[in-house]
């Protein structure tokens, strides 16, 4: 598991795609599509300007383009850009939002609980 | 491998440079989708899905799958990948490991690397030499599914405004029953209390 700080995306869900239920990663991953459910990640995730994402999101670092519903938890960094929207509460030792950006929500700046073993487990097995 | 790039001509050209693309490369070219058959989602080896996936385009899925899986374009799924899933796609090249029904509309291939658990329907079936493939096989086209996405939006405003438009009616609604009631106190007065109604009495005529 060696793709966690690299910049190599490992996953990638288009414009013109749906996905609903749960997503565990080790890497970076994209969404420019919509998403519902649970997103727990060890890596980066890039919500896009087209993407509308509900979910509940824990990862390690988190850039939103998009409109995002649901809490988002990251371990290092959370960014809004300005096309961002951000329904729910956000947790993170490091928070970004920049002028233009729509949060509804609560603000914590210190660092998340980490991700529970399974989930961990689950991405270092590599089994389903 | 040289006869099937024969016969399917540019199409599976296209899946085999998909095949060999790099997941950079993906990123650059997806945002920017010209047709149907560019590469619309991608998943690497270390990606887990769990529940149901909608898209229009071409899927590279090289992760961990489970649930269902429907799709108006291409499916290929790679060396790596393990997919527990009921499949229905356009077109669906398989090299990885898949357990689950699969129907096409055209074409289900499955490559030498490739394992198939389940029952698979399309009106063309290719299996190349070595792959694996357990279950039934049908080669008719199966019934044609409308895509919709699994997420709809919601409509939020429409509720709204025959609630505010119902709610009046409701108040109408409340107002004849206190006058009933009204009507039904008098009545069961001189049933059950004589005595009351005499301090009534004396009670209108002290202020008058």
């Amino acid at each position: 598991m060696k793709a966690n700080k690299s910049t190599a995306v490992s996953a990638f869900l288009g414009v013109d795609t749906d996905f609903e239920g749960r997503l565990t990663f080790n890497g970076n991953l994209r969404i420019d599509g919509r998403f519902k459910g649970e997103i727990a990640a060890l890596g980066g995730l890039v919500i896009g300007q087209k993407a509308i994402v509900k979910a509940d999101i824990h990862t390690t670092d988190v850039t939103i383009s998009g409109e995002v519903s649901g809490k988002i938890n990251a371990d290092q960094r959370i960014e809004i850009n300005a096309t961002g929207k951000v329904f729910g509460d956000i947790q993170s030792p490091s928070i970004i939002v920049y002028p233009g950006a729509v949060f509804e929500g609560n603000c914590l700046t210190s660092k998340p609980q980490p991700l529970k073993e399974e989930i961990i487990m689950a991405l270092d097995e590599n089994t389903l | 491998m040289a006869k099937s790039l024969r016969t399917s001509g540019s199409l599976r050209k296209r899946f085999k440079n998909a095949l060999n693309r790099k997941p950079q490369a993906d990123i650059k070219s997806a945002p920017e989708p010209k047709s149907q058959k560019a590469i619309s989602a991608f998943i690497d080896v270390n990606t887990n899905f769990e529940g149901r996936l909608k898209f229009g385009g071409t899927m590279h899925l090289d992760g961990r799958f489970k649930g269902e899986i429907e799709a108006a374009g291409g499916l290929i799924i790679g060396k790596k990948a393990i997919v527990k899933a009921d499949i229905h796609a356009n077109d669906i090249i398989i090299s990885g490991e898949v357990t689950g029904n699969i129907s096409a509309e055209k074409r289900i291939e499955i490559n030498t690397s490739g394992k198939v658990i389940g029952d698979i329907k399309a009106a063309n079936i290719i299996v190349h030499p070595g792959a694996v493939l357990v279950g039934n096989c049908l080669t008719s086209q199966p019934t044609p599914k409308p895509f919709e996405p699994v997420i709809k939006p919601e409509p939020k405003p429409k509720p709204k405004q025959p609630k505010a438009e119902s709610k009046p009616e409701i108040d109408l609604e409340p107002k004849p029953k206190p006058e009933i009631k009204l009507e039904a106190e008098p009545g069961s007065e001189p049933k059950t209390a004589p005595e009351p109604t005499p301090k009534k009495k004396k009670a209108r005529f002290r202020p008058v």
